[in-house]
């Protein structure tokens, strides 16, 4: 019901801009017509009944409105033309910002990565650190040995 | 009436040989001590002589400091193990390569001294192989080193020129000073492994230092084999 009433709604109102209108705004609208409150059930039945709503189209009014109707549904056609292509513009300078920033992060993470190699194969601290930790385990193995069957290697 | 003045001139122009030989014979074994080493294959059994000399050294070291020997291995690299029980753990570490260097320096200088001095020293090497292979060695790649060893010095013993044993055995004494000149370097390669690094656990002193000593040890055993032999040739 909500995707008809609105569609109705778009129609009715002449907003054209593919803008989704929220029903519950519609339901207080004041038809331009008849000058009543219309209801969900009055704009349904008119959505099944289109011709029906043209017969009662009387008074000049109603015919200057119907003249202008399509104008503004051309002047809308053309708005959306131009909102389209502000979207699509809008879009795709979306894209390349996002791709922008990817490549950002992207050329960020690699000089942080980099960075990070860089600083393994040029700290000396870390080389001290690993050297140490492995001498210590030739260490730990060494005395084993000892303990064990007190001998020494010698290279 | 015989001519003397050709037969003179004749024992001038050997003498000037002899000397210029003698002089510089250092020189020449030292360059194809270098030569042999770049050689792929034929500088492999010379890699085990200076492997064993630095492994036997160990080994008399930890003997001479209370200690003893259970095993010495071999590889075919040119790497070596010995396996001591007790003794002083900075005598033996230090011995390795110091110890490579005196045997180096004291083969050239006795097969230098007299030829029946070289075939004697022969003898002594390659009696401390075979007790090497009867009391230490305990795998088949090591006994297969030392009996290549020990027929390379069969072979000097048994040679009847002994000039050409003289110069063979020179050679080696060069050869072993070469290598344990050189080997202390591969120490340097930051995994703190070997004597270097055994060294500098015990005395604190950076591995860098000890392989610096080492060399300077090496060069100065060739500075001294050089000088001896410069002098020896002024005096003749």
């Amino acid at each position: 019901m909500q995707t008809i009433n609105s569609s109705f709604n778009n129609i009715a109102l002449g907003t054209g801009n593919n803008v989704p209108v929220n029903p519950a705004q519609v339901k207080n609208k004041v038809n331009a017509i008849t000058g009543k409150q219309v209801t969900e059930k009055q704009l349904v039945e008119r959505q099944d009944k289109p011709v029906k709503a043209e017969q009662f189209s009387n008074s000049s009014k109603q015919v200057e409105q119907n003249e202008a109707k399509p104008a503004q549904q051309k002047q809308n056609f053309k708005l959306d033309e131009a909102a389209i292509a502000f979207l699509e513009s809008n879009q795709q300078q979306s894209q390349l910002v996002q791709k922008n920033e990817m490549t950002a992060n992207f050329s960020s993470a690699n000089e942080s990565i980099t960075k990070d190699i860089t600083k393994e194969s040029i700290s000396s601290q870390n080389q001290t650190a690993v050297s140490s930790y492995q001498q210590v385990g030739n260490l730990a193995q060494r005395e084993s040995v000892q303990q064990l069957l007190g001998i020494d290697l010698y290279a | 009436m015989q001519d003397y003045s050709k037969d003179s001139s004749k024992d001038r122009s050997t003498e000037t040989k002899t000397s210029f030989w003698q002089k510089y014979q250092f020189y020449f074994l030292l360059i194809a001590a270098i030569f042999v080493r770049q050689l792929p294959f034929v500088s492999i059994p010379f890699n085990w002589l200076e492997s064993y000399f630095h492994e036997i050294s160990h080994g008399i070291a930890a003997l001479i400091t209370g200690g003893n020997i259970v095993k010495i291995q071999l590889f075919a690299n040119g790497a070596g193990l010995c396996t001591t029980q007790g003794g002083s753990a900075f005598v033996i570490s230090f011995l390795g390569y110091a110890g490579a260097t005196f045997w180096g320096w004291a083969i050239y200088r006795v097969a230098s001294a007299h030829q029946r001095a070289a075939q004697v020293f022969s003898v002594i090497m390659l009696l401390l192989l075979a007790s090497s292979l009867v009391f230490w060695v305990r795998d088949l790649l090591t006994i297969i080193i030392l009996l290549v060893l020990a027929i390379m010095f069969a072979l000097t013993v048994k040679m009847r020129q002994l000039n050409v044993l003289q110069l063979l055995m020179q050679f080696f004494g060069l050869t072993i000073l070469l290598n344990s000149l050189f080997s202390p370097t591969y120490l340097l390669d930051g995994r703190n492994l070997g004597d270097g690094a055994a060294l500098a656990e015990i005395t604190f002193v950076p591995e860098f230092v000890w392989v610096i000593i080492w060399f300077v040890l090496a060069l100065g055993a060739l500075y001294l084999l050089a000088k001896g032999k410069a002098s020896k040739a002024k005096a003749s």
